[in-house]
Protein backbone atom coordinates (compact mmCIF):
# COMPACT_ATOMS: atom_id res chain seq x y z
CA UNK A 1 0.00 0.00 0.00
CA UNK A 2 1.58 3.42 -1.18
CA UNK A 3 1.70 5.86 1.63
CA UNK A 4 -0.10 9.68 1.04
CA UNK A 5 2.01 12.57 0.20
CA UNK A 6 5.33 12.40 1.27
CA UNK A 7 7.96 15.33 2.47
CA UNK A 8 11.24 14.69 0.08
CA UNK A 9 12.82 14.93 3.37
CA UNK A 10 12.16 15.70 6.75
CA UNK A 11 14.35 18.59 7.15
CA UNK A 12 13.50 21.11 4.52
CA UNK A 13 9.63 22.44 5.68
CA UNK A 14 6.97 21.73 8.23
CA UNK A 15 3.42 21.33 7.26
CA UNK A 16 1.14 23.34 9.33
CA UNK A 17 -0.50 21.80 12.20
CA UNK A 18 -3.63 23.16 12.80
CA UNK A 19 -6.06 24.20 9.73
CA UNK A 20 -5.52 27.47 9.81
CA UNK A 21 -1.56 27.29 10.20
CA UNK A 22 0.95 28.13 8.00
CA UNK A 23 4.04 25.79 6.85
CA UNK A 24 7.57 27.10 7.27
CA UNK A 25 10.78 26.74 5.78
CA UNK A 26 13.55 25.11 8.19
CA UNK A 27 16.39 27.20 7.87
CA UNK A 28 19.70 27.46 10.38
CA UNK A 29 21.25 30.63 11.82
CA UNK A 30 24.39 30.91 12.94
CA UNK A 31 24.67 31.65 16.42
CA UNK A 32 28.28 32.83 15.59
CA UNK A 33 27.88 35.66 12.84
CA UNK A 34 23.77 35.61 12.87
CA UNK A 35 23.60 34.41 8.83
CA UNK A 36 20.70 32.59 7.67
CA UNK A 37 20.76 29.59 5.42
CA UNK A 38 18.04 27.69 3.34
CA UNK A 39 18.43 24.54 3.83
CA UNK A 40 19.06 24.15 7.07
CA UNK A 41 23.28 22.95 7.68
CA UNK A 42 25.63 21.94 9.70
CA UNK A 43 28.45 24.92 9.86
CA UNK A 44 27.90 28.77 9.05
CA UNK A 45 28.79 28.82 5.21
CA UNK A 46 30.40 32.54 5.94
CA UNK A 47 32.40 31.79 9.41
CA UNK A 48 31.89 27.86 9.40
CA UNK A 49 31.28 28.34 12.87
CA UNK A 50 28.96 24.47 13.56
CA UNK A 51 26.64 26.26 16.32
CA UNK A 52 23.88 26.51 14.27
CA UNK A 53 20.04 27.51 15.33
CA UNK A 54 17.27 25.65 13.36
CA UNK A 55 14.76 28.33 12.28
CA UNK A 56 11.35 28.61 10.70
CA UNK A 57 11.83 31.28 7.71
CA UNK A 58 9.53 33.67 6.17
CA UNK A 59 7.01 32.33 3.92
CA UNK A 60 7.19 35.26 1.89
CA UNK A 61 10.06 36.99 -0.08
CA UNK A 62 10.40 38.62 -3.80
CA UNK A 63 11.45 36.74 -7.03
CA UNK A 64 15.01 37.25 -7.80
CA UNK A 65 14.66 35.40 -11.06
CA UNK A 66 12.67 33.21 -12.92
CA UNK A 67 13.06 30.84 -15.67
CA UNK A 68 10.53 28.13 -17.68
CA UNK A 69 12.35 24.56 -18.26
CA UNK A 70 11.56 22.73 -21.21
CA UNK A 71 13.81 19.93 -20.50
CA UNK A 72 13.93 16.74 -18.34
CA UNK A 73 16.44 16.63 -15.91
CA UNK A 74 17.65 12.93 -14.92
CA UNK A 75 16.01 12.95 -11.74
CA UNK A 76 13.12 15.04 -12.16
CA UNK A 77 9.74 14.21 -11.13
CA UNK A 78 7.21 16.54 -12.36
CA UNK A 79 5.73 17.60 -15.20
CA UNK A 80 7.80 19.57 -18.16
CA UNK A 81 7.96 21.85 -19.09
CA UNK A 82 8.08 23.85 -15.48
CA UNK A 83 9.08 26.77 -13.47
CA UNK A 84 11.81 27.45 -11.59
CA UNK A 85 12.54 30.49 -9.68
CA UNK A 86 15.10 32.20 -6.72
CA UNK A 87 13.26 34.12 -4.44
CA UNK A 88 14.85 36.55 -1.85
CA UNK A 89 13.68 35.97 1.77
CA UNK A 90 13.74 38.95 4.27
CA UNK A 91 16.26 37.36 6.22
CA UNK A 92 19.07 37.77 3.11
CA UNK A 93 19.00 34.49 1.73
CA UNK A 94 18.21 33.52 -1.60
CA UNK A 95 16.90 30.46 -2.59
CA UNK A 96 15.94 28.13 -5.47
CA UNK A 97 12.73 26.77 -5.97
CA UNK A 98 9.73 25.79 -8.09
CA UNK A 99 6.86 28.35 -8.77
CA UNK A 100 3.27 27.09 -8.81
CA UNK A 101 0.17 28.59 -9.87
CA UNK A 102 1.90 31.27 -12.35
CA UNK A 103 3.55 30.91 -15.85
CA UNK A 104 6.01 33.52 -16.48
CA UNK A 105 3.74 35.51 -18.94
CA UNK A 106 2.54 36.79 -15.49
CA UNK A 107 5.61 36.82 -13.56
CA UNK A 108 7.92 40.13 -13.12
CA UNK A 109 11.36 40.18 -10.72
CA UNK A 110 10.47 41.99 -7.54
CA UNK A 111 7.40 40.85 -7.24
CA UNK A 112 6.10 39.29 -3.73
CA UNK A 113 6.13 35.50 -3.55
CA UNK A 114 4.70 33.54 -0.97
CA UNK A 115 5.37 29.57 -0.02
CA UNK A 116 3.43 27.18 -1.10
CA UNK A 117 3.86 23.67 -0.37
CA UNK A 118 2.69 21.42 -3.58
CA UNK A 119 2.55 17.50 -4.58
CA UNK A 120 5.52 17.56 -7.62
CA UNK A 121 5.14 14.23 -8.54
CA UNK A 122 5.04 10.92 -8.34
CA UNK A 123 8.86 8.82 -7.47
CA UNK A 124 9.68 6.25 -10.54
CA UNK A 125 12.81 5.25 -8.80
CA UNK A 126 13.38 4.71 -5.05
CA UNK A 127 14.44 7.81 -3.31
CA UNK A 128 15.97 7.80 0.32
CA UNK A 129 13.02 6.57 2.46
CA UNK A 130 10.55 7.05 -0.34
CA UNK A 131 8.87 3.96 -2.20
CA UNK A 132 8.70 4.07 -6.12
CA UNK A 133 5.20 5.73 -7.05
CA UNK A 134 4.86 7.91 -3.63
CA UNK A 135 3.53 11.56 -4.41
CA UNK A 136 6.43 13.69 -3.20
CA UNK A 137 5.93 17.04 -1.88
CA UNK A 138 7.91 19.86 -2.07
CA UNK A 139 8.47 23.45 -1.63
CA UNK A 140 7.43 25.82 -4.27
CA UNK A 141 6.51 29.83 -4.73
CA UNK A 142 3.29 31.20 -5.82
CA UNK A 143 2.61 34.89 -6.38
CA UNK A 144 1.29 36.43 -3.29
CA UNK A 145 -1.36 38.38 -4.87
CA UNK A 146 -3.91 35.98 -6.55
CA UNK A 147 -4.98 37.85 -8.99
CA UNK A 148 -2.43 39.00 -11.37
CA UNK A 149 -1.63 35.08 -11.69
CA UNK A 150 -5.07 32.95 -12.49
CA UNK A 151 -3.56 29.76 -13.46
CA UNK B 1 60.26 25.87 -7.18
CA UNK B 2 61.94 25.22 -10.81
CA UNK B 3 60.54 26.73 -14.10
CA UNK B 4 58.70 23.89 -15.82
CA UNK B 5 58.15 23.46 -19.15
CA UNK B 6 55.51 22.37 -21.73
CA UNK B 7 57.27 19.32 -23.60
CA UNK B 8 54.34 18.06 -25.55
CA UNK B 9 50.25 18.45 -25.77
CA UNK B 10 47.94 16.28 -27.47
CA UNK B 11 44.39 15.40 -27.89
CA UNK B 12 41.81 13.77 -29.75
CA UNK B 13 38.55 15.59 -31.37
CA UNK B 14 35.94 16.11 -29.12
CA UNK B 15 32.56 14.58 -30.09
CA UNK B 16 30.58 11.56 -29.74
CA UNK B 17 31.83 8.06 -29.72
CA UNK B 18 29.68 6.01 -27.13
CA UNK B 19 30.96 2.68 -28.42
CA UNK B 20 34.85 3.25 -27.55
CA UNK B 21 35.73 2.66 -23.75
CA UNK B 22 36.78 5.71 -22.30
CA UNK B 23 40.56 3.96 -21.94
CA UNK B 24 41.49 4.33 -25.49
CA UNK B 25 39.84 7.73 -25.70
CA UNK B 26 42.52 8.63 -22.72
CA UNK B 27 45.56 6.49 -24.49
CA UNK B 28 44.65 8.19 -27.99
CA UNK B 29 45.22 12.04 -26.35
CA UNK B 30 48.42 10.47 -24.27
CA UNK B 31 49.75 8.96 -27.17
CA UNK B 32 49.43 12.34 -29.32
CA UNK B 33 51.20 13.94 -26.38
CA UNK B 34 54.13 11.62 -26.12
CA UNK B 35 54.68 11.89 -29.50
CA UNK B 36 54.78 15.69 -29.73
CA UNK B 37 57.07 15.60 -26.54
CA UNK B 38 59.17 12.88 -28.44
CA UNK B 39 59.22 10.66 -25.20
CA UNK B 40 57.86 7.12 -24.70
CA UNK B 41 55.40 6.21 -22.10
CA UNK B 42 57.56 4.74 -20.26
CA UNK B 43 59.79 7.72 -19.41
CA UNK B 44 56.73 9.07 -17.67
CA UNK B 45 56.85 8.43 -13.67
CA UNK B 46 53.11 9.92 -12.58
CA UNK B 47 50.39 10.76 -13.73
CA UNK B 48 47.73 12.78 -12.79
CA UNK B 49 43.84 11.76 -14.38
CA UNK B 50 40.88 13.98 -14.56
CA UNK B 51 37.35 12.23 -15.32
CA UNK B 52 33.87 13.30 -13.75
CA UNK B 53 31.48 11.11 -14.90
CA UNK B 54 30.73 8.67 -12.39
CA UNK B 55 33.45 5.90 -12.99
CA UNK B 56 36.87 5.35 -11.00
CA UNK B 57 40.51 4.41 -11.74
CA UNK B 58 40.18 5.51 -14.97
CA UNK B 59 43.85 7.01 -15.15
CA UNK B 60 44.83 3.35 -14.12
CA UNK B 61 42.81 2.02 -16.79
CA UNK B 62 44.37 4.59 -19.37
CA UNK B 63 47.86 3.75 -18.25
CA UNK B 64 46.80 -0.13 -19.00
CA UNK B 65 45.98 0.96 -22.04
CA UNK B 66 49.26 2.14 -22.77
CA UNK B 67 51.27 -0.16 -20.64
CA UNK B 68 51.72 -1.02 -17.49
CA UNK B 69 54.60 0.53 -15.72
CA UNK B 70 53.77 0.35 -12.20
CA UNK B 71 53.99 4.16 -11.72
CA UNK B 72 51.81 6.39 -9.44
CA UNK B 73 48.25 7.15 -10.94
CA UNK B 74 46.32 10.17 -8.77
CA UNK B 75 42.55 10.74 -10.17
CA UNK B 76 40.85 13.54 -9.84
CA UNK B 77 37.64 14.93 -10.12
CA UNK B 78 36.93 18.80 -10.62
CA UNK B 79 33.74 18.54 -12.83
CA UNK B 80 35.08 20.87 -15.26
CA UNK B 81 37.97 22.32 -13.80
CA UNK B 82 39.31 18.60 -13.18
CA UNK B 83 41.99 19.11 -16.50
CA UNK B 84 43.33 22.42 -14.67
CA UNK B 85 43.67 20.70 -11.29
CA UNK B 86 45.95 17.96 -13.01
CA UNK B 87 47.72 20.25 -15.31
CA UNK B 88 48.02 22.27 -11.53
CA UNK B 89 49.26 18.94 -9.80
CA UNK B 90 52.02 17.88 -12.65
CA UNK B 91 53.22 21.09 -13.04
CA UNK B 92 54.01 21.21 -8.62
CA UNK B 93 55.26 17.74 -8.94
CA UNK B 94 57.95 18.96 -11.52
CA UNK B 95 58.00 22.75 -9.56
CA UNK B 96 58.95 20.67 -6.13
CA UNK B 97 61.71 18.79 -7.60
CA UNK B 98 59.80 15.48 -7.10
CA UNK B 99 60.24 14.37 -10.65
CA UNK B 100 61.60 16.06 -13.38
CA UNK B 101 59.02 15.15 -15.63
CA UNK B 102 55.00 14.89 -15.12
CA UNK B 103 51.66 13.87 -17.14
CA UNK B 104 48.54 15.13 -17.25
CA UNK B 105 45.45 14.31 -18.53
CA UNK B 106 41.57 14.71 -18.78
CA UNK B 107 39.10 12.27 -20.24
CA UNK B 108 35.31 11.93 -20.19
CA UNK B 109 32.82 10.55 -22.22
CA UNK B 110 29.15 12.11 -21.33
CA UNK B 111 25.35 10.75 -21.56
CA UNK B 112 23.32 12.88 -24.10
CA UNK B 113 21.15 15.50 -22.29
CA UNK B 114 21.67 17.76 -19.12
CA UNK B 115 24.57 17.02 -16.91
CA UNK B 116 22.30 15.74 -14.21
CA UNK B 117 23.57 12.50 -14.05
CA UNK B 118 27.21 13.71 -12.81
CA UNK B 119 25.53 13.86 -9.48
CA UNK B 120 23.48 11.17 -7.83
CA UNK B 121 19.88 12.12 -6.58
CA UNK B 122 19.03 14.66 -3.94
CA UNK B 123 15.92 16.64 -2.83
CA UNK B 124 17.22 19.40 -5.02
CA UNK B 125 17.49 17.08 -8.07
CA UNK B 126 13.74 15.25 -7.28
CA UNK B 127 12.53 18.66 -7.55
CA UNK B 128 14.37 19.75 -10.44
CA UNK B 129 15.73 23.04 -8.85
CA UNK B 130 19.50 22.27 -9.25
CA UNK B 131 19.61 21.29 -13.20
CA UNK B 132 22.42 23.88 -14.49
CA UNK B 133 19.89 25.13 -17.81
CA UNK B 134 17.92 27.01 -15.48
CA UNK B 135 20.72 28.22 -13.10
CA UNK B 136 22.17 29.92 -16.05
CA UNK B 137 18.87 30.82 -17.85
CA UNK B 138 18.49 32.71 -14.96
CA UNK B 139 22.09 34.27 -14.73
CA UNK B 140 21.09 35.36 -18.46
CA UNK B 141 17.61 36.88 -17.00
CA UNK B 142 19.55 38.84 -14.44
CA UNK B 143 22.37 40.34 -16.76
CA UNK B 144 19.92 41.79 -19.34
CA UNK B 145 17.19 43.14 -16.47
CA UNK B 146 20.76 44.59 -14.58
CA UNK B 147 21.01 46.27 -18.50
CA UNK B 148 24.81 43.98 -18.34
CA UNK B 149 24.34 42.59 -21.25
CA UNK B 150 21.88 42.14 -24.40
CA UNK B 151 20.43 38.87 -25.32
CA UNK B 152 22.38 39.71 -28.96
CA UNK B 153 25.45 40.19 -27.08
CA UNK B 154 25.14 36.54 -25.61
CA UNK B 155 24.35 35.02 -28.76
CA UNK B 156 27.49 36.63 -30.56
CA UNK B 157 29.55 34.60 -28.08
CA UNK B 158 27.91 31.94 -29.33
CA UNK B 159 28.24 33.16 -32.98
CA UNK B 160 31.52 33.99 -32.53
CA UNK B 161 32.90 30.72 -30.85
CA UNK B 162 31.05 28.36 -33.73
CA UNK B 163 32.16 30.04 -36.27
CA UNK B 164 35.96 29.80 -34.85
CA UNK B 165 35.23 25.71 -34.36
CA UNK B 166 34.30 25.89 -38.30
CA UNK B 167 38.13 25.87 -38.61
CA UNK B 168 39.49 23.89 -36.07
CA UNK B 169 39.47 19.96 -37.31
CA UNK B 170 39.00 18.51 -33.66
CA UNK B 171 35.95 20.59 -32.93
CA UNK B 172 32.70 18.11 -31.87
CA UNK B 173 30.89 20.54 -34.38
CA UNK B 174 31.19 22.78 -37.76
CA UNK B 175 28.42 25.15 -37.07
CA UNK B 176 28.57 27.92 -39.28
CA UNK B 177 26.22 31.17 -38.09
CA UNK B 178 25.63 33.95 -39.86
CA UNK B 179 23.78 36.08 -37.20
CA UNK B 180 22.67 36.34 -34.18
CA UNK B 181 19.28 35.16 -35.81
CA UNK B 182 20.86 31.52 -35.91
CA UNK B 183 21.15 31.63 -32.04
CA UNK B 184 17.77 32.95 -31.25
CA UNK B 185 16.13 30.63 -33.50
CA UNK B 186 17.14 27.59 -32.41
CA UNK B 187 15.02 24.99 -29.23
CA UNK B 188 14.13 27.25 -26.24
CA UNK B 189 15.67 25.29 -23.58
CA UNK B 190 14.87 27.05 -20.91
CA UNK B 191 13.83 30.52 -20.81
CA UNK B 192 15.62 32.56 -22.11
CA UNK B 193 18.27 30.28 -22.96
CA UNK B 194 17.55 28.83 -26.44
CA UNK B 195 20.22 25.37 -27.70
CA UNK B 196 23.16 27.56 -28.91
CA UNK B 197 23.59 29.44 -26.17
CA UNK B 198 24.54 26.21 -24.11
CA UNK B 199 27.78 23.98 -24.92
CA UNK B 200 27.17 20.46 -26.19
CA UNK B 201 28.21 17.52 -23.72
CA UNK B 202 30.88 15.24 -25.40
CA UNK B 203 33.45 12.98 -25.54
CA UNK B 204 37.28 13.01 -25.49
CA UNK B 205 40.56 13.97 -24.11
CA UNK B 206 43.89 15.96 -23.61
CA UNK B 207 46.97 15.11 -22.14
CA UNK B 208 49.91 17.34 -21.44
CA UNK B 209 53.44 16.83 -20.24
CA UNK B 210 55.82 19.10 -18.14
CA UNK B 211 59.26 19.10 -17.67
CA UNK B 212 62.72 20.74 -16.36
CA UNK B 213 64.46 23.10 -18.80
CA UNK B 214 67.34 20.24 -18.51
CA UNK B 215 64.95 17.77 -19.81
CA UNK B 216 63.25 19.71 -22.61
CA UNK B 217 66.73 20.84 -23.91
CA UNK B 218 67.47 17.10 -24.64
CA UNK B 219 64.20 16.47 -26.71
CA UNK B 220 63.39 20.31 -28.28
CA UNK B 221 64.75 23.51 -29.38
CA UNK B 222 64.25 27.07 -27.33
CA UNK B 223 62.16 29.33 -27.02
CA UNK B 224 60.13 26.77 -24.68
CA UNK B 225 56.62 27.02 -23.71
CA UNK B 226 56.94 27.59 -19.72
CA UNK B 227 53.54 27.40 -17.00
CA UNK B 228 54.24 30.53 -15.77
CA UNK B 229 51.87 30.68 -13.17
CA UNK B 230 48.65 28.77 -12.24
CA UNK B 231 46.05 28.87 -9.15
CA UNK B 232 43.28 26.91 -8.08
CA UNK B 233 40.85 28.25 -6.16
CA UNK B 234 37.14 27.60 -4.56
CA UNK B 235 34.14 30.03 -3.47
CA UNK B 236 34.34 32.00 -0.48
CA UNK B 237 31.15 33.13 0.92
CA UNK B 238 28.98 35.64 -0.91
CA UNK B 239 25.67 36.45 0.39
CA UNK B 240 22.78 35.79 -1.87
CA UNK B 241 25.09 33.98 -4.48
CA UNK B 242 23.81 30.77 -4.82
CA UNK B 243 26.93 29.34 -7.05
CA UNK B 244 29.81 31.80 -7.54
CA UNK B 245 31.67 31.15 -10.65
CA UNK B 246 32.59 35.18 -10.37
CA UNK B 247 34.70 36.12 -7.63
CA UNK B 248 36.39 32.43 -7.22
CA UNK B 249 37.85 33.79 -11.17
CA UNK B 250 38.38 37.01 -9.95
CA UNK B 251 40.55 35.30 -7.27
CA UNK B 252 42.32 32.43 -9.85
CA UNK B 253 42.83 35.28 -12.06
CA UNK B 254 44.45 37.43 -9.19
CA UNK B 255 46.82 35.23 -8.20
CA UNK B 256 48.31 33.63 -11.24
CA UNK B 257 49.33 37.27 -12.58
CA UNK B 258 51.28 37.85 -9.49
CA UNK B 259 52.84 34.34 -9.52
CA UNK B 260 53.50 34.58 -13.73
CA UNK B 261 54.31 38.33 -13.11
CA UNK B 262 51.99 38.64 -16.35
CA UNK B 263 48.91 40.65 -16.25
CA UNK B 264 46.04 40.88 -18.01
CA UNK B 265 46.87 43.67 -20.72
CA UNK B 266 50.02 41.18 -21.70
CA UNK B 267 47.50 38.42 -23.00
CA UNK B 268 47.33 37.72 -26.12
CA UNK B 269 45.53 34.70 -26.20
CA UNK B 270 42.39 33.54 -23.87
CA UNK B 271 40.59 30.13 -23.59
CA UNK B 272 37.81 30.50 -20.87
CA UNK B 273 35.05 28.77 -19.98
CA UNK B 274 32.56 29.27 -22.13
CA UNK B 275 29.75 26.98 -20.72
CA UNK B 276 27.16 29.04 -21.26
CA UNK B 277 27.22 32.12 -23.72
CA UNK B 278 26.89 34.41 -20.69
CA UNK B 279 29.80 33.43 -18.66
CA UNK B 280 31.58 34.20 -21.80
CA UNK B 281 30.98 37.87 -21.02
CA UNK B 282 31.21 37.75 -17.57
CA UNK B 283 34.46 35.66 -17.86
CA UNK B 284 36.09 38.38 -19.21
CA UNK B 285 35.33 41.13 -16.95
CA UNK B 286 36.36 38.93 -13.88
CA UNK B 287 39.86 38.10 -15.68
CA UNK B 288 40.45 41.96 -16.33
CA UNK B 289 40.31 42.05 -19.94
CA UNK B 290 38.08 44.85 -19.86
CA UNK B 291 34.96 46.63 -17.60
CA UNK B 292 31.68 45.52 -16.57
CA UNK B 293 29.95 48.17 -19.25
CA UNK B 294 32.68 47.31 -21.86
CA UNK B 295 32.54 44.18 -22.66
CA UNK B 296 29.02 43.88 -24.70
CA UNK B 297 29.98 46.72 -26.76
CA UNK B 298 33.43 45.40 -27.41
CA UNK B 299 32.17 42.16 -28.17
CA UNK B 300 29.77 43.50 -30.67
CA UNK B 301 32.67 45.22 -32.03
CA UNK B 302 35.16 42.09 -32.63
CA UNK B 303 37.26 42.78 -29.77
CA UNK B 304 37.39 39.39 -28.93
CA UNK B 305 38.03 37.77 -32.62
CA UNK B 306 40.34 36.35 -33.46
CA UNK B 307 41.83 38.93 -35.44
CA UNK B 308 40.44 40.86 -32.72
CA UNK B 309 42.78 43.23 -29.98
CA UNK B 310 42.34 40.11 -27.22
CA UNK B 311 41.16 36.88 -29.20
CA UNK B 312 38.93 34.73 -27.01
CA UNK B 313 38.13 30.99 -27.32
CA UNK B 314 39.57 30.87 -30.89
CA UNK B 315 39.93 27.28 -30.88
CA UNK B 316 36.09 27.43 -30.47
CA UNK B 317 35.75 26.83 -26.96
CA UNK B 318 32.83 25.11 -25.27
CA UNK B 319 30.22 26.06 -26.99
CA UNK B 320 32.01 25.25 -30.80
CA UNK B 321 34.57 23.04 -30.07
CA UNK B 322 32.60 20.91 -27.19
CA UNK B 323 32.91 19.80 -23.79
CA UNK B 324 34.01 16.73 -22.87
CA UNK B 325 34.34 17.26 -18.90
CA UNK B 326 37.48 16.90 -17.26
CA UNK B 327 39.60 17.57 -20.98
CA UNK B 328 38.26 20.64 -21.60
CA UNK B 329 40.72 22.20 -19.05
CA UNK B 330 43.92 20.51 -20.66
CA UNK B 331 42.42 21.23 -24.19
CA UNK B 332 42.45 25.00 -23.41
CA UNK B 333 46.42 24.24 -22.65
CA UNK B 334 47.14 22.09 -25.96
CA UNK B 335 45.40 25.49 -27.76
CA UNK B 336 47.90 28.05 -25.86
CA UNK B 337 50.79 25.87 -26.64
CA UNK B 338 50.06 25.60 -30.58
CA UNK B 339 49.26 29.09 -30.79
CA UNK B 340 52.28 30.16 -29.01
CA UNK B 341 54.75 27.73 -30.78
CA UNK B 342 52.80 29.35 -34.42
CA UNK B 343 51.42 25.80 -35.01
CA UNK B 344 47.93 26.86 -35.03
CA UNK B 345 47.37 26.87 -38.91
CA UNK B 346 44.03 29.17 -40.22
CA UNK B 347 43.64 29.57 -36.11
CA UNK B 348 46.68 31.94 -35.64
CA UNK B 349 46.79 34.72 -34.17
CA UNK B 350 49.45 36.77 -34.46
CA UNK B 351 52.58 36.74 -32.98
CA UNK B 352 51.41 35.75 -29.38
CA UNK B 353 53.90 35.50 -26.38
CA UNK B 354 51.19 34.41 -23.50
CA UNK B 355 48.37 33.20 -23.45
CA UNK B 356 45.40 31.78 -20.39
CA UNK B 357 43.25 28.89 -19.77
CA UNK B 358 40.47 29.01 -17.55
CA UNK B 359 37.47 26.94 -16.60
CA UNK B 360 34.75 27.11 -13.34
CA UNK B 361 33.52 23.23 -12.25
CA UNK B 362 31.20 21.87 -10.08
CA UNK B 363 28.45 23.30 -7.79
CA UNK B 364 27.93 25.33 -4.43
CA UNK B 365 31.43 25.12 -4.17
CA UNK B 366 33.30 25.90 -7.74
CA UNK B 367 36.51 24.84 -8.26
CA UNK B 368 38.32 27.24 -10.44
CA UNK B 369 41.49 26.71 -11.89
CA UNK B 370 43.59 30.21 -14.05
CA UNK B 371 46.72 28.98 -15.63
CA UNK B 372 49.17 31.61 -17.84
CA UNK B 373 51.83 29.75 -20.40
CA UNK B 374 54.59 32.06 -21.71
CA UNK B 375 57.07 31.84 -24.21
Amino acid sequence: MTPGPTSVGERFFTLPSTPSGEPHLIGSKCSSCGEVFFPSRLCCRRCSSNDMKEIPLSGKGTLYSFTTVRVRPPHFIGEVPYLVGVVELPEGERIRTLLSHCDQSCLEIGMEMELSIEVVGKTNKPFGKIEVGTEVLGWTFRPLWRQECET
Amino acid sequence: MRDVIVLGVGMTNFGRFPERPVAKIGAEAMLAALKDAGIAWKDVPVLYCAHAMGRTVDGELVEAELGHTGIPVFNVSNACAGGGTCALLAYQAVATGLYDLAAAIGVDQAPAGPLGGLFPPTAEGILGIDTWVAKYAMKMQRAVYERRYTLDQMAMVSVKNHNNACINLRSQYRIRMSSVEDVHKSRMISDPMTLYHCCPTSDGAAAIIFCTVEVARRHSKAPFIKFAGGALTSQIFIRGELADTRDVTVRAARQAYEISGIGPEDLDVVELHDNFTVSELEHIVDLGLCREEEVGPLMERGEFDITGKTPVNVSGGLLGKGHPTSATGIAQLCELTWQLRGQAGERQVHNPKSGLAHCCGGDEGMATFVHILSK
